[in-house]
């Protein structure tokens, strides 16, 4: 222990001597670590996020959209503007397929939405039926949920998300009140719960839900829906439902064999599946970042480790002298190249962890520390401190006291 | 008495290239526990390279070296390494005190590579500096130590590991004359204590501290003389 604090009081004196090379290694393992860390925090945040999310979006959900998903292509909407679904659809789907416990047909559109003297642009408008918040796990916190009446006789009334709420009402309480929808005045009946943003960071507490036939009358004028959810009797039950409800559209919408599609059939593992290839790309480019890093990290260290054996020649010259064998040279060695990487990999950790905290923040992410990521890093930054000295502290072995006793003789 | 170091033809041969140069021809020596030596020779006599034999830093290509009754001829590294550090306490012309380490510290480097370090080897080191007159300079880097301080410390450092031998290689040869006394009165005093000295030099001045005087030349004794 002692000899280790003492060889370490003498690497730092030494290491004074190559400051601006200390730091630049230094700074190489601190980004290498700091990416491992942050992408494998990442990565976490995000299956806790689509764990959240499948549970978000409702059980057993299979979702119908008009249009096809281009599965591959970049910036793709996953949901088309399209709207080729018909109500009719969704009712043939309840009536004819068992499996599908519950039918949730649904449009949306973005209107502005006035209450007095404040406007707001752009707020999502959805039509729903009374399953809707079954469906789909949405729960009502205050007032009362949308009801087959207020659907059948076109009520204009409205479910109201807490973040509109807040930008319309401010800290009062919304229910009851009226608010202009586009041109329609709509009184509000409740209020959401909290949902949070979903995974592609959108916040779904700022929409409005109003009765579907009132959505398509006085807001769309049109028989179509954007989108239709349906729920599965049971989670076995998805996988042959999506290809019922396929078989049953396709007849529907007089597709023949040949023609393709014009409406996509997605359960929420793909969904999330989508929405995570962004994710995975960060991935593997925060991989090949922090590889860099460590690269380049691992040759400052060298390149620091190779001058440092150079100017201790007359120290090792000594310790030989004593007594010191060559395995203590090069575990010296090894320990002062590890502790340069170490010190880097420690700051690149701690920097990771708080960087991680703030990005899962700002996405609306739940964070979440990964120890596998935290482990990697830290076993990176010591291997990139041990495969850096292995090189110099071999050479340093070559240094026989010999050398460096020159008396004349 | 069994001699602490016994060479019997030691020839040592370093090869340059093709050529090989014997620079030891076949040394006889024996020196007895407790003796005060000076090995005397001018540039590349061999002196040096006699040294290093003796001090186990370096092995010869044939005949006999014991030292301590061990048998030095074909050990490897590690074994040289401990032979070191358990029998040999070296003092340099240069000091070659570790620049970024307090004179305690350098003091107690031996230590370090000892298997069976003493727990009270601090106190131990402390006890030597004391002796030496440098207690109140234990906790300075070397560089604020004059010439013969930082030699007065490595004395110290040879004497850590309480080793038989403490052998000098020019250890005045950076000094001033009174300095140069104080070092030579004060190996003289640890021989008096008890240890073995040998010492390298080519000043006679020096060598005449030694009781016994052993000359080199061109790779072989040619005189030895006992006061």
């Amino acid at each position: 222990m002692k000899r280790t604090l003492l060889n370490l009081k003498i690497a730092l004196g030494s290491l004074g001597n190559f400051k601006l090379r200390t730091a630049l290694a230094v700074l190489g393992v601190f980004f290498g670590t700091l990416s491992l860390v942050v992408v494998g925090n990442l990565s976490d945040s995000l299956a806790l996020k689509t764990e959240q999310e499948i549970a978000n979006l409702g059980n057993n959900l299979i979702i119908v959209v008009s249009g096809q998903i281009h599965r591959y292509g970049p910036n793709t909407p996953l949901i088309s503007r399209a709207t080729n679904l018909t109500l009719g659809d969704a009712e043939a789907i309840a009536i004819s397929l068992p499996a599908a416990a519950r039918v949730s047909p649904s449009g949306f559109k973005a209107f502005p939405v006035r209450r007095g003297n404040t406007v707001l642009k752009a707020i999502a408008v959805n039509g729903v039926t009374p399953d809707f918040s079954e469906v789909r796990n949405f729960e009502i916190a205050e007032g009362s949920p949308i009801t087959e009446e207020d659907d059948r006789l076109q009520r204009k009334v409205a479910l109201i998300g807490r973040t509109t709420a807040e930008k319309l009402f401010g800290e009062e309480n919304p229910v009851g009140k009226t608010i202009l929808i586009w041109r329609v005045p709509c009184q509000i009946i409740g209020v959401m719960a909290e949902k949070g943003a979903d995974i592609a960071g959108n916040d779904q507490d700022n929409q409005l839900f109003i009765p579907l036939k009132t959505f398509l009358r006085n807001f769309v004028n049109l028989e179509n829906v954007n989108i239709i959810y349906v729920q599965a009797a049971s989670v076995e039950a998805i996988d042959p439902l999506r290809g019922e409800i396929e078989a049953l559209l396709r007849v529907r919408h007089g597709i023949r064999k040949d023609m393709k599609d014009d409406f996509s059939v997605v359960d929420l593992k793909e969904v999330t599946a989508l929405k995570s290839q962004a994710m995975d790309l960060i991935s593997v480019l925060g991989r090949i970042a922090a590889a860099a890093s460590f690269l380049i990290g691992a040759l400052g260290i060298l390149s620091i480790m190779i001058l440092i054996v150079n100017e201790r020649r007359v120290e090792i010259g000594i310790r030989r002298a004593v007594g010191s064998r060559k395995r203590d040279i090069i575990l010296q060695f090894l320990m002062e190249s590890s502790f340069i990487s170490v010190s880097g990999g420690a700051i690149g950790m701690a920097a990771g962890l708080l960087m991680s905290l703030a990005i899962a923040r700002v996405l609306g992410y739940p964070s979440s520390i990964s120890v596998r990521g935290l482990l990697t890093a830290f076993a990176a930054s010591v291997a990139s401190g041990i495969l850096a000295g292995i090189y110099p502290s071999l050479k340093a072995t070559t240094i026989h006291p010999v050398d460096i006793i020159r008396s004349k003789g | 008495m069994t001699p602490l170091c016994l060479m019997e033809d030691v020839r040592k041969t370093f090869r340059m290239g093709d050529d090989a140069v014997e620079v030891l021809k076949g040394i006889d020596l024996a020196v007895a526990p407790g003796e005060f030596a000076a090995i005397m020779g001018t540039s590349g006599s061999g002196k040096s390279t006699l040294m290093n034999l003796i001090g186990c830093l370096d092995v010869p290509t044939s005949g006999r070296y014991l030292l301590a009754g061990r048998e030095v001829l074909g050990l490897q590294d590690d074994d040289l390494s401990e032979l070191r550090n358990a029998h040999i306490g070296f003092v340099f012309q240069s000091f070659y005190l570790l620049p970024y380490a307090t004179v305690l510290e350098n003091v107690l480097l031996p230590t370090l590579y000892r298997e069976s370090a003493k727990d009270h080897a601090e106190d131990h080191a402390i006890e030597l500096l004391r002796l030496v007159g440098l207690e109140a300079r234990m906790r300075f880097r070397p560089n604020r130590l004059s010439g013969g301080e930082q030699q007065r410390a490595a004395i110290c450092r040879a004497l850590m590991n309480d080793p038989e031998l403490l052998l000098a290689d020019e250890p005045t040869g950076q000094l001033d004359s009174r300095t140069a006394a104080e070092i030579m009165n004060l190996l003289a005093k640890m021989n008096e204590r008890g240890k073995t000295v040998i010492v390298v030099t080519h000043d006679p001045a020096i060598a005449a501290y030694a009781k016994r005087i052993i000359r080199i030349r061109d790779g072989v004794i040619v005189d030895e003389q006992a006061d």
